[in-house]
């Protein structure tokens, strides 16, 4: 049976909203219990708190008070049409003259609500040029440019963070401050996407990168990220640089060098006289030098009884390459020079 | 293909032959390569007694014919021979 609130009950609510509003320091309500429903948020955007996962997975969605309107978030009350908490946050370190909005401890994601999410208002992880933090209380001191920013609802254990290189996705175990009754306990949060956990910084993720250092359970991930076996090696040098600096750095490494390597065998393809080997480091660079040997403009050579494109001819028809020997027991490109009569088997 | 064929076409790089395949195409080609070590010619086709069954494509390539293939080599001259003339009359 559908019960209205007497006018009286409502008045006082708006009173008492209001006068919360005026003051600092209002005085935080107690939670209370309430059936999951949809609720539109101040940002205009519509959430409900048993909706599909999305991309951040801790999306804000608490179930709001039957009786007040107001938003229960477990550890605090957020008024939607305030567009703030009722009670203030936890202090959570030394106030930041540069950053004015994590002074206010009433306020909703620093009054950020589309980069970030805030299921009770406290614990908070942020990632920030491949770092990944984890601070206590909420995430009034992230700073600006922090990414994947998540409240997590309850106390996240720094020391539970792993890092899975396959999927870019970095997870924590956390004690929840308040599960919803029609709800199990969730006791972890992962967050999806380019996430390189490194050190940066005094943060409470020092732990994590040095439980990793010290040969964790951890370390298989990362020596799986970087593809080589020095451990402790890389561990310096991504905490040094960071992870995707790191790579960023290998990776152009070996283009630079599959790029030298490609030009040495396409200048000696050219200046070739006579039968010569050399050998490639791949079946890629070798077809690689092969068209850059025969330049810009090259055609395909197509063999007669199977049509099949078995290497190129230059534009001038004086360099030619042929891959019909890649079958062989020993598969080779040979670049053919017609103007020096060359030819260089590159091997690979 | 005996080695008077092979020889034919070592000698006529750059040029145009005449090669009759085994299957009986027989097809104009300017010779641009020929391996003795994969035994194969690699040639731009300038005619075909089969043009029909050569694809299409946006530009002409070249192709590669083995020397299991062929049949037989005959030099083409670049330049016909004139034809001889009417006998003259001396003016004297």
């Amino acid at each position: 049976m559908k019960v209205a609130l007497p006018v009286v009950t409502l008045q006082r609510i708006a009173h008492t909203l209001q006068r919360m509003y005026n003051e600092e320091k209002p005085a935080p309500l107690t939670p209370k219990g309430a059936a999951p429903r949809c609720h539109p948020r101040p940002i205009a955007e519509v959430v409900c708190y048993s909706s599909a996962p999305t991309s951040r997975k801790n999306i804000s969605a608490p179930p709001a008070d039957s009786e007040s309107g107001l938003d229960n978030f477990g550890a605090r009350f957020n008024s939607s049409n305030l567009g703030r908490f009722l009670s203030p946050d936890d202090p959570s370190g030394p106030d930041n003259e540069q950053d004015p909005q994590g002074l206010n401890l009433y306020s909703y994601v620093q009054n950020n609500p589309m980069n970030a999410v805030d299921p009770d208002g406290h614990d908070c992880f942020y990632i920030q040029e491949s770092a990944a933090y984890v601070i206590r209380g909420d995430c009034s001191a992230a700073p600006g440019g922090a990414t994947a920013v998540t409240y997590v609802p309850g106390t996240i254990n720094e020391k539970s963070g792993v890092y899975d290189a396959n999927t870019g996705t970095v997870s924590f175990s956390y004690t929840p401050y308040w599960t919803p009754p029609w709800e199990s306990p969730k006791l972890s949060f992962e967050v999806i996407g380019n996430v390189h956990p490194t050190h940066s910084g005094p943060t409470e993720f020092d732990k994590f990168v040095s439980r990793v250092a010290v040969g964790a359970d951890n370390v298989n991930a990362f020596a799986l990220q970087v593809g080589i076996q020095d451990i402790a090696g890389v561990l310096g040098r991504m905490i040094g640089a960071g992870i995707e600096s790191v790579l960023a750095a290998r990776a152009a490494a070996n283009a630079a060098a599959e790029a030298a390597e490609v030009a040495n065998l396409a200048t000696k393809a050219a200046s070739t006289v006579g039968n010569q080997g050399a050998v490639a480091s791949s079946k890629a660079t070798a077809l690689a030098a092969a068209e850059e040997f025969v330049g810009p403009g090259a055609r395909p050579i197509v063999d007669r009884a199977t049509g099949q494109v078995v290497g190129k001819i230059s534009a001038d028809g004086s360099k030619v390459y042929r891959i019909t020997s890649i079958n062989k027991a020993q598969p080779y490109v040979n670049l053919v020079n017609n103007t020096t009569g060359g030819n260089l088997h590159v091997r690979f | 293909m005996n080695a008077k064929d092979l020889e034919t076409l070592n000698a006529n790089v750059d040029r145009v032959v005449k090669i009759t395949t085994c299957d009986g195409e027989s097809l104009l080609a300017k010779v641009v390569l020929v391996s003795d070590e994969d035994e194969d010619v690699v040639y731009e086709l300038i005619s075909t007694s089969r043009e029909a069954q050569y694809e299409k494509f946006d530009e002409q390539p070249a192709y590669r014919v083995t020397f299991q293939e062929i049949e037989s080599v005959e030099p083409v001259a670049s330049v016909p021979p004139s034809p001889p003339g009417p006998p003259g009359k001396s003016t004297k």
